[in-house]
């Protein structure tokens, strides 16, 4: 599984949306769903493990909302045919210019090759959902033995919080 | 001044020069009275002159794809052969489109991931041409989100002297994808086309001599073999250069 990559800097972007990042979430509780067509045990199984990690690694706190997406959910997981892509990110809903309400995260089921592929794809949409941009030596890059967020961007998540 | 100040002042801008272009127009005869607000906005448009960076980087703001490097692939040469629509034109419209329903939201209501339309009238075809509906209009599908109104960055596409070259290949969904409004923004006879490659829909700005990916910041190493291919399209990129734009954090203009 390779993908694009950004090159690698002492200051990376974060949160400015272009290129290649995402928003900074709205709060320190990112909320996550899976819509209906997410239909894959091993999809949702990655993206827990996505969202358990980012729990794990910041000060974010994950909270699934069971029952349906909402239009506010802040990573809503949807299934992707999209061929010539792993995934995307997409910001539906702005809090303001620097901050995103709600984001789809998509992923391509035919694309993923196994299990390292679903986590390395979920943690790195995930972390568009959290701000942050392309990067070599994480999930933010495209190596899928890479499945958590480097010390770098957690500092990102962490302190850039206004 | 930073970068969020700079982009609101464009923003801003940008919906000064649109006030003023609509009053300029009615007060040449009253042209809009009674229009609907696409057709204001579609009367905007072909008075503004825009540009084809500030389109990407408004669509990269707010998608960002994971992808396979193109020059991994073997540059836009080897995505050229692998598509069926490939050639140069100009930009007449960026409209809405069908969306794919992702189900139901915990309220009932339809989930529906939007999508939108480039609409190139072609200057230069080099295949494709038998697969085109009768308008001769090729009709490129990309992500749309509802934080970015399609209004606002329409006339960044149209009405620009920036070119766009495109290497495509027809939409194929699953039979499982529920499409709504599947013909919304085109006619039953305008076959669905997306690029084959996400950095293989390329703006080219004469003033700047580049070229460059309109759904990616990618920078296209391989910038030699990639203008080849380009200028066999007919597109006469000589010295050109493939460099991604990126805003100034200062003023958030987009420069190399």
């Amino acid at each position: 599984l390779v993908g694009i990559l950004g090159r690698p800097a002492m200051a990376d972007d974060y949160a400015i949306g272009y290129p290649s990042s995402g928003f900074k979430p709205d709060s320190t509780v990112h909320q996550f769903c899976f819509s209906d067509d997410y239909n894959s045990d091993t999809g949702r199984d990655a993206a827990v493990y996505a969202m358990d990690n980012l729990e794990g690694q910041t000060t974010m706190e994950k909270e699934r909302i069971s029952g349906g997406c909402r239009e506010v959910t802040d990573a809503r997981w949807n299934k992707s045919t999209d061929q010539s892509v792993d995934g995307s990110y997409t910001c539906v809903e702005f809090v303001n210019l620097h901050k995103c309400d709600s984001a789809r995260v998509r992923v391509t089921f035919a694309r993923m090759g196994g299990w390292n592929d679903w986590r390395q794809t979920s943690c790195h949409e995930l972390g568009h959902s959290v701000g942050l941009t392309h990067a070599v030596t994480d999930c933010m890059g495209t190596d899928s033995s890479n499945l958590e967020y480097s010390p770098h961007h957690v500092g990102h998540v962490n302190l850039d919080r206004d | 001044m930073s970068i969020w100040t700079g982009i609101e002042l464009l923003m801003r801008n940008s919906v000064l020069r649109r006030t003023a272009l609509l009053a300029i127009t009615a007060a040449l005869g009253g042209l809009v009275a009674g229009c609907s607000s696409d057709e204001q906005d579609e009367a905007t448009s072909q008075v503004t002159a825009g540009s084809l960076k500030d389109y990407a980087s408004a669509l990269q703001r707010v998608t960002v794809y994971e992808h396979d490097p193109l020059d991994e692939l073997g540059t836009l040469q080897t995505v050229s052969e692998q598509s069926q629509v490939v050639g140069v034109g100009k930009v007449t419209g960026v409209q809405s489109a069908y969306a794919v329903s992702h189900g139901k939201l915990a309220d009932g209501s339809p989930d529906l991931d939007e999508h939108m339309l480039l609409v190139i009238e072609p200057q230069e075809l080099a295949q494709g041409s038998e697969l085109l509906g009768p308008s001769g209009l090729v009709y490129v599908d990309h992500y749309a989100s509802p934080a970015q109104p399609i209004s606002e960055i329409r006339e960044d596409a149209v009405g620009t002297e920036d070119r766009v070259a495109f290497f495509l290949t027809e939409v194929d969904y699953p039979s499982e994808v529920e499409l709504v409004d599947e013909f919304q923004g085109r006619t039953t006879d305008d076959p669905l086309l997306t690029p084959t490659h996400v950095s293989a829909l390329l703006g080219i700005n004469e003033a700047d001599r580049e070229a460059f990916p309109l759904l990616t910041n990618e920078l296209l190493e391989g910038s030699d073999e990639n203008l080849e291919a380009l200028n066999e399209l007919g597109a006469d990129v000589d010295g050109f250069t493939t460099a991604s734009g990126k805003p100034d954090p200062e003023s958030g203009e987009i420069s190399e």
